[in-house]
């Protein structure tokens, strides 16, 4: 996936989510699973190395899922001591795997990418955040 | 008389002169620590940067939560590199963290956005380190 369709894709979303045209549900309101990344000698060596080195928890509260067609947009965020760091992950009904389409591991080639991703990170975050209060005080005035 | 404090004074600022090349050198090391971990977060923290100035300019997320997040960013990157920092990014920093105190004026947004601006540019340079 190279960083002009990954710019081309967050862009997309976020415009999709300012419009409202997808909506974004946290993962653990959700019985959507994730699928596994495909399955080559290189992922699983990666894998394994990263799984010694690299203790960042997932952390399933403060990730999101949305569902477009057949298809899913993951926004997972993972936790380790140093920093937070967003992927965004797709996938979609017949797929066997998902695959990670862009990270928030910013190097020279992708600071654009790991900033537009931030930024679609915290538009979702904070409407979500507003829609539970708007859920919570309808409940509240219906009750 | 006047020989004898022109020696004392001789013997004092030779004292000093060590102490300050001993402490010239621990701060050289402090500087050239300072500046491989600035290199190394630079684009963590101006990734972070743009991605709050966007939220705020074109998404209009004007809330308790960004600004905070605004807030802890600026004052980690002023805490962490103050002391290799020009006064002129220091004067950004300042200026960005008066606008971000309270809800951000409409009129305001620009001049912040400014400032913000000034400081995602200059995290394009990386800081040299002696003898790279």
């Amino acid at each position: 996936m190279n960083n002009n369709t990954s710019l081309t894709l967050i862009k997309k979303l976020i415009n999709l989510t300012k419009n409202d045209e997808i909506t974004w549900h946290k993962v653990t309101d959700t019985d959507i699973d994730l699928k596994p990344l495909p399955a080559s000698p290189y992922n699983r060596l990666l894998t394994a190395a990263n799984a010694l080195t690299n203790s960042s928890i997932f952390i399933r509260e403060h990730s999101y899922v949305s569902t477009y067609n057949d298809g899913y947009f993951f926004l997972l965020l993972h936790r380790n001591v140093f920093e937070d760091i967003i992927k965004l992950q797709v996938q979609t009904e017949a797929s066997e795997n998902s695959r990670v389409y862009a990270t928030t591991s910013a190097s020279d080639d992708n600071v654009d990418i790991a900033s537009q991703l931030k930024r679609l990170y915290n538009l979702i975050d904070q409407s979500s955040a507003s829609v539970e209060i708007d859920n919570f005080i309808n409940e509240f005035i219906n009750h | 008389m006047l020989s004898t404090i022109a020696d004392v004074a001789g013997i004092f600022s030779f004292f000093m002169s060590i102490v300050l090349f001993i402490l010239s050198r621990s701060l050289f090391k402090n500087a050239t620590e300072h500046r491989a971990d600035y290199n190394r977060e630079r684009l963590n923290i101006q990734s972070d940067l743009v991605a709050l100035r966007d939220n705020i300019w074109q998404d209009n997320l004007d809330n308790i939560k960004i600004r905070s997040q605004l807030r802890q960013a600026l004052y980690s990157y002023r805490n962490r590199y103050w002391f290799i920092a020009f006064p002129f990014r220091l004067y950004h920093i300042q200026r960005s963290l008066h606008y971000i105190k309270r809800p951000i004026n409409n009129n305001k947004k620009e001049t912040l956005c400014n400032h913000i601006d000034y400081l995602i540019g200059n995290m394009d340079k990386k800081e040299i380190i002696n003898n790279e």
